[in-house]
């Protein structure tokens, strides 16, 4: 009788994910515990090598990561009408606008002022911009990298990786002078192990959801991505990792599920919305499950430590938005295949035009060439004043209607 | 006067130019980006030609909250691909970048993408981008088979200097105080210049005269944006009582403010010009481009300036709040104007327009 | 006499002023479709009220976005108008915000009239009199009848969106839901008074604050404003007039500077 109990409630969230909010909490208390101590906190974008970052004894902290707990915990509002007010236009990207209207406003809350800008141009041009506009407002010192567009994987060879190399030693010396700190080589190579551990964690994981049922959904994944996102290189991100994956493993062996019964494995295309997270569950509601999204592989990189800064520099290169769309789409096809893949969900992001401009192509390409049915929307992943609910789950439900039928 | 109304034609109706350099038998090579060295397209025996929004109709390929210019290039080229031997695309900001996959997927010509660093300042950017150059010079000597020498890389250096030091000359015809050249008729000189053979542009502006067009207006602006092809944009003003007398558009000054300086090494030449020019928005670092516009309106004697900008334009809606910032500690005004189709919203921008210019004159 | 008219996107106002400046008759027609004719209705009104002709005026101003279609001596920005009325009806006005059918303005004027600063709404239509006119539609009741219900509600909704097009949808659901539509309304009364915030808080508000423009003549609409901004408004009592005013007073001004 008491298993009855969890016939209501349908789909199931893991008892490691569980943990991420406690994570996330000392992940803050401790960027102020640093700056009590009076050492270096940096305010980075979130494919910035903070492997390096932590050998050289500065504590990153992401904005981005930053906005999407606002978005989530629903107090994002004052900080984008702040930045609003200043005259930062609705239309930019919400992420910078609710980190802008942060600064702007005093700098209250759980992110300790930065005492070093850092960014490479690689998701986006907007960190560019971004990282400027925060100079201006903050006056701290700022290193702006720049990681070229890969457009064959030659380029993770020649002169574009080079450049690369050089600026992580441009970041190292500058870092180093500024602070007075010293780059601890076996520090270093400690945090490049851990990280290659962590990532290798999460992938073996990831791998797993190709098995039906799919043992960890979307709203899993949303989370489990945050150790990766900042806290690459540390021996916390490496436990939980660990942990997961045995828990992970577990449910393949029983055969479980996160909902009761699949029956649609989805892909989604996007960011998350973190202000109206439950239209995972929505889907799971309906029998869908998410068994793959371009954004939870995005920061999982397999690091040689004997070649450290080459191989932070690859992966600085070769995050999924900067890689050739050619080489994206390929790796859209695998997928497809390797994970079962019934239908895509495209999230057209209004704050992410690097990644919402071409969707429309990635959708030709999975209709016309995959054969994969797929739903667009249009919304904020962070403004919740730029998204109808309403409008949404009526084209979902339209939606899910349609795989019923085919 | 002839030229003037003989440009304006053009450019009203670029692609009749676009078509006599195909009925001439050119091999014609199009680009958005006043950052891409048309020396090099030139040396290769190619005519470069600068892709527009005229024609506006925005591209169905793009999503509703992409800047309606980068959508409306796109909906051009592929209109017009016929017309085209090959695009190259610059990495300036996520829109440009996003065309250039898009282009992938949907045309058939020599593609290339140049990757321009967004850190002008960082010393190893200089040797990134010569490489990309380097790269871009192969790509057409590969595609086009032919070959790009110093010495031709030279003469289209000089060519190119020489359409610039007519251009500026022109442009600076307005300092002092001076109301010599309407706006209106320099812009569409310099839209003209990326049309044409640059030959037949020097030989046809030499053979002209400047200087004589009053405007009707005397408040005398600059204007801040990205590319402004609709010149309905700068006639408003002019209609409004103002008379522009500089501006940082991608089809202004900054396309041709810097010269090349002559080197023994052209490629290295054309780097470091191409990378220390007039700041663009989409780069880094922004206190320069500050620093210029102060100084052009400084040295012009604008009373104040408007930003033009395209709805979603990320490079101008972030740079405004600085540059209303940085003006008004120089005392001078801004306006921000944002628009989608300026034909079509004339009447609210010139209001806006209007207004601005009323409380200036006060 | 002095006739100023203001060409306004839903309505087309024109008042008369006497030598001294003060209000000798006004007039308030739909704008329709063509400026030219509802200018030359709204001058009429105005002009038998007073049984006089366009003849007998000394000057006319005209002004909004039709104002190059009128018959008129010269022409002003809306700008220029409505900080010449409020400043001659409520001298000790420091800012002004102006909602009309299609645009919104904030306006910084010195304590002798002169426009310090401006800002007007962007392309979004949000923060404007168009944003209640779609939402009036969409619940299908005259916009005056929203204006008092507007005192009705109990518990306003949090509208999550202002964008029009998402907040369309969101009242047709909410409506759906059974919400009551007092409360949808002072939800949209609201949105819109937060949009119009955001945008005159780049320009700051100094106290007098006046409200003028079509829009401020909807009560609900002027409450959530108030309470947005936390300062008392001061209302001329004909806020959609103001600008027209402003027009007659301008041109009474040009023709005494006339040579
Ligand atoms: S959401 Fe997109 S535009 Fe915004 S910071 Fe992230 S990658 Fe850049
Ligand atoms: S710079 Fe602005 S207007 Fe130009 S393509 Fe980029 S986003 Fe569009």
């Amino acid at each position: 009788m008491k298993l009855n109990s969890r016939k209501k409630k349908r789909s199931r969230v893991l008892q490691t994910t569980r943990k991420i909010g406690e994570l996330i909490v000392n992940y803050f208390s401790k960027a102020w515990d640093v700056k009590t101590q009076d050492k270096p906190v940096a305010w980075i974008t979130v494919f910035t090598p903070v492997e390096l970052l932590y050998a050289l004894d500065v504590y990153p902290i992401a904005p981005e990561h930053f906005g999407a707990l606002c978005s989530a915990r629903g107090t994002i509002l004052d900080y984008l009408k702040e930045a609003e007010k200043e005259g930062y236009s609705q239309d930019l990207c919400s992420y910078s606008r609710c980190c802008l209207g942060y600064a702007l406003s005093g700098l209250n809350g759980p992110m300790p002022a930065p005492d070093m800008l850092v960014t490479f141009r690689n998701a986006c041009d907007v960190y560019v911009k971004w990282w400027q506009s925060l100079h201006i407002h903050l006056g701290t010192p700022m290193f702006i990298g720049e990681a070229p567009y890969v457009l064959t994987y030659d380029d993770l060879n020649n002169y574009v990786l080079d450049y690369v190399v050089k600026q992580l030693e441009q970041l190292i010396e500058l870092t180093q002078n500024k602070f007075g700190v010293k780059l601890d080589m076996e520090k270093l190579v400690n945090a490049v192990n851990l990280s290659d551990k962590a990532s290798e964690l999460w992938l073996q994981t990831l791998k797993l959801r190709r098995v039906r049922p799919c043992p960890l959904g979307g709203r899993d994944s949303a989370s489990d991505i945050f150790p990766l996102v900042v806290m690459q290189g540390t021996e916390e991100a490496v436990e939980f990792y660990d942990e997961l994956l045995a828990e992970v493993r577990d449910r393949v062996k029983r055969k479980e599920g996160v909902i009761e019964k699949e029956e649609f494995r989805l892909m989604f295309d996007g960011i998350w919305l973190w202000h109206a997270f439950d239209i995972i569950k929505y889907f799971e509601d309906k029998g869908a499950v998410f068994v793959h999204e371009p954004y939870s592989e995005a920061w999982a990189f397999r690091l040689d430590s004997s070649k450290p800064l080459e191989s932070i520099a690859r992966k600085v290169l070769s995050m999924g938005l900067n890689t050739d769309i050619d080489l994206r789409m390929e790796k859209f096809a695998d997928t497809i295949e390797d994970y079962h893949i019934d239908g895509a969900i495209l999230f057209s992001n209004r704050s992410c035009k690097s990644w919402s401009a071409p969707q429309l192509v990635t959708a030709e390409t999975l209709n016309n060439q995959l054969n994969i049915p797929y739903l667009m929307f249009e919304g904020d992943m962070a403004d919740p004043r730029q998204y109808s609910e309403a409008q949404v789950k009526g084209r979902i439900d339209a939606f899910m209607e349609m795989l019923s039928e085919s | 006067m002839q030229i003037q109304r003989k440009m304006r034609e053009f450019s009203r109706d670029p692609t009749s130019l676009l078509r006599r350099h195909n009925d001439g038998e050119a091999k014609v090579v199009g680009y958005m980006c006043s950052g891409i060295p048309e020396e090099i397209i030139i040396a290769a025996g190619l005519q470069p030609y600068r892709i527009s929004n005229i024609g506006e109709h925005t591209s169905s390929l793009t999503p509703s909250f992409i800047c309606p210019f980068a959508s409306a290039v796109l909906e051009n080229i592929l209109r017009l691909e016929d017309l085209f031997q090959g695009f190259i695309v610059a990495h300036t900001c996520d829109p440009m970048w996003r065309i250039f996959d898009i282009l992938k997927k949907k045309v058939n010509k020599p593609l290339f993408f140049l990757r321009v660093p967004h850190n002008t300042k960082n010393e190893l950017s200089f040797d990134f981008m010569r490489m990309e150059f380097r790269r871009l010079k192969m790509f057409l000597e590969r595609n086009f088979v032919t070959e790009i020498n110093n010495n031709s890389l030279q003469s289209a250096i000089e060519l190119c200097n020489h359409t610039r030091d007519l251009l500026r000359n022109i442009y600076l015809l307005n300092r002092n105080n001076e109301y010599k050249v309407k706006a209106s008729d320099y812009f569409s000189l310099v839209l003209a210049s990326a049309w044409m053979s640059k030959q037949e542009f020097n030989a046809l502006v030499e053979a002209s005269e400047f200087g004589s067009g009053k405007g009707q207006g005397n408040i005398r602006l600059h204007v801040n944006g990205t590319a402004i092809y609709d010149l309905n944009l700068i006639t408003v003003i002019e209609d409004s009582g103002g008379f522009v007398v500089s501006d940082d558009l991608c089809t202004g000054s900054r396309y041709f403010w810097d010269n090349v300086e002559p080197s023994q090494d052209p490629l290295s030449a054309l780097t470091s010009r191409y990378l220390t020019r007039t700041p663009c928005p989409a780069q880094n670092p922004l206190d320069d481009r500050l620093r210029y516009l102060s100084d052009m309106v400084a040295s012009f004697n604008a009373r104040g300036v408007i930003t033009y900008a395209e709805k979603f334009c990320d490079p101008i809606l972030y740079d405004f709040v600085h540059i209303r910032n940085k003006l008004a500690s120089d005392g001078i005004p801004s306006l921000l104007v944002d628009y989608e189709s300026p034909t079509q919203e004339i009447n609210r921008i010139r209001n806006r327009v209007e207004a601005f210019i009323e409380t200036l004159g006060d | 006499m002095y006739l100023g008219i203001d060409t306004g996107a839903s309505a087309t106002k024109a008042v008369i002023v006497d030598r001294r400046g003060e209000i000798a008759s006004q007039a308030i027609v739909p704008s329709g479709v063509n400026f030219k004719v509802s200018s030359e209705m709204a001058a009429k009104k105005a002009l038998d009220a007073v049984r006089l002709d366009l003849e007998d005026m000394l000057y006319v101003v005209s002004t909004g976005y039709g104002k190059a279609l009128v018959n008129s001596t010269s022409k002003s920005s809306e700008i220029a108008c409505i900080s010449r009325g409020v400043y001659r009806l409520i001298p000790s006005a420091r800012t002004i915000i102006d909602v009309g059918g299609q645009d919104s303005k904030a306006i910084r004027i010195s304590k002798d009239g002169k426009v310090l600063n401006f800002v007007m709404n962007d392309k979004c239509a949000a923060g404007t009199g168009r944003f209640l006119e779609i939402m009036s539609n969409t619940l299908q009741r005259p916009i005056e009848e929203l204006s008092m219900l507007h005192f009705k509600a109990k518990k306003p909704v949090k509208m999550s969106s202002t964008c029009t097009v998402f907040a369309e949808s969101e009242v047709v659901s909410q409506m759906s839901q059974g919400i009551k539509i007092e409360d949808v309304i002072a939800g949209l009364h609201e949105a819109i008074a937060e949009r119009i915030y955001t945008m005159a808080s780049r320009i700051g508000f100094e106290q007098d604050v006046a409200f003028t423009g079509g829009v401020s003549k909807n009560k609900g609409f002027v409450d959530a404003l108030r309470k947005k901004i936390c300062l008392s408004p001061v209302l001329p009592e004909e806020p959609q007039i103001v600008c027209a005013f402003g027009a007659a007073l301008l041109a009474m001004k040009k023709h005494k500077e006339k040579p």
